[in-house]
């Protein structure tokens, strides 16, 4: 009898550590496929983040003129040379509409914010909407804007 | 029923228990800390990516404005060291090395501090031209960036 009892409580603690485990398991699987699923959104973004602000502050945009008719810009650059930033370009991309520019920077699933500062962080310029999601990437470049150092920010979040 | 309890008491005796036991947990404690070290490594590696970009960026982009300028004919560290700190970010330090055979001589122009051991450094090189009234001259300029 007393065996009996014994390998009962035997099973039932077996049992419970087993249970006990496979919920820790469970737990982790869905802790790494959440964090594996924010990391891949995390890096897309970033890159996103990154080429448009290569793109913003090393090319001159496609048309290269693309500001005497924004509606016709093709791929959005504010380059008149390598980090020289064209305050023409640069006012015209600010004055684009929002959903324009998000389509034709191919971010239409995330939000941005475009800013230009000097070195004291004197907003010069600036269009889009502030970062306000759960994940946001904020670069900045380090340019020549109307023959002053400036810092170019581009965030882009959602 | 004599089997039975001759199976229960083997040569060992109880201790067969005992090892088994042991074995589970030593077993459970290896799966938990090899849970525990993926998730710091995985934790690690993502926080560091963005910094790590922005810093290469961010010395490249010094560089260019720098060398746009023309901070780097001055050929004086003093001057130099001036101009970085009016655009490096608070939170980076830069060292920069510019070799080059001058008019004069080999001079190199070495500003702020050394490179720390055991930290993430970016270096990176740029081919200048420092021009003067009567010629031009080739050098590179070597920076390091960090995080302070």
């Amino acid at each position: 009898m007393r065996k009996g009892q014994i390998a009962s409580v035997d099973l039932f603690i077996a049992f419970t550590v087993f249970i006990l485990l496979v919920s820790i398991l469970v737990g982790m699987w869905n802790m790494y496929s959440q964090r594996l699923n924010e990391g891949i959104e995390y890096e897309k973004m970033r890159l996103a983040a990154y080429h448009i602000s290569d793109s913003f502050v090393k090319t001159p945009g496609s048309p290269s003129a693309w500001e005497l008719s924004p509606s016709s810009a093709e791929i959005f650059g504010l380059a008149i040379d390598d980090r020289v930033l064209s305050s023409a370009k640069a006012n015209a991309f600010a004055n684009i509409s929002y959903s324009a520019a998000k389509e034709k920077l191919k971010i239409m699933g995330y939000n941005y914010r475009f800013r230009i500062k000097d070195l004291s962080n004197n907003i010069l310029l600036a269009s889009g909407m502030a970062p306000a999601g759960d994940i946001s990437i904020v670069v900045e470049r380090y340019v020549t804007y109307e023959n002053e150092k400036a810092i170019m920010e581009f965030a882009l979040w959602k | 029923m004599k089997t039975k309890k001759q199976s229960w008491n083997l040569r060992s005796g109880n201790r067969k228990g005992f090892i088994l036991s042991l074995d589970a947990a030593i077993a459970v404690m290896i799966v938990f800390i090899f849970i525990a070290v993926s998730t710091f490594y995985i934790a690690k590696a993502n926080e560091e990516t963005l910094s790590r970009v922005q810093v290469v960026r961010a010395g490249s982009d010094i560089m260019n404005v720098l060398d746009r300028e023309n901070v780097f004919e001055t050929k004086d560290p003093v001057a130099i060291s001036r101009e970085i700190g009016s655009i490096l970010p608070s939170m980076y330090e830069m060292r920069l090395r510019i070799n080059g055979t001058f008019p004069e001589k080999t001079i190199t122009v070495e500003t702020t501090n050394q490179t720390p051991q055991g930290q993430f450094v970016v270096s990176g090189e740029r081919v200048i031209v420092l021009s003067n009234n009567s010629a031009s001259n080739y050098a590179v300029a070597k920076y390091w960036m960090w995080l302070k």
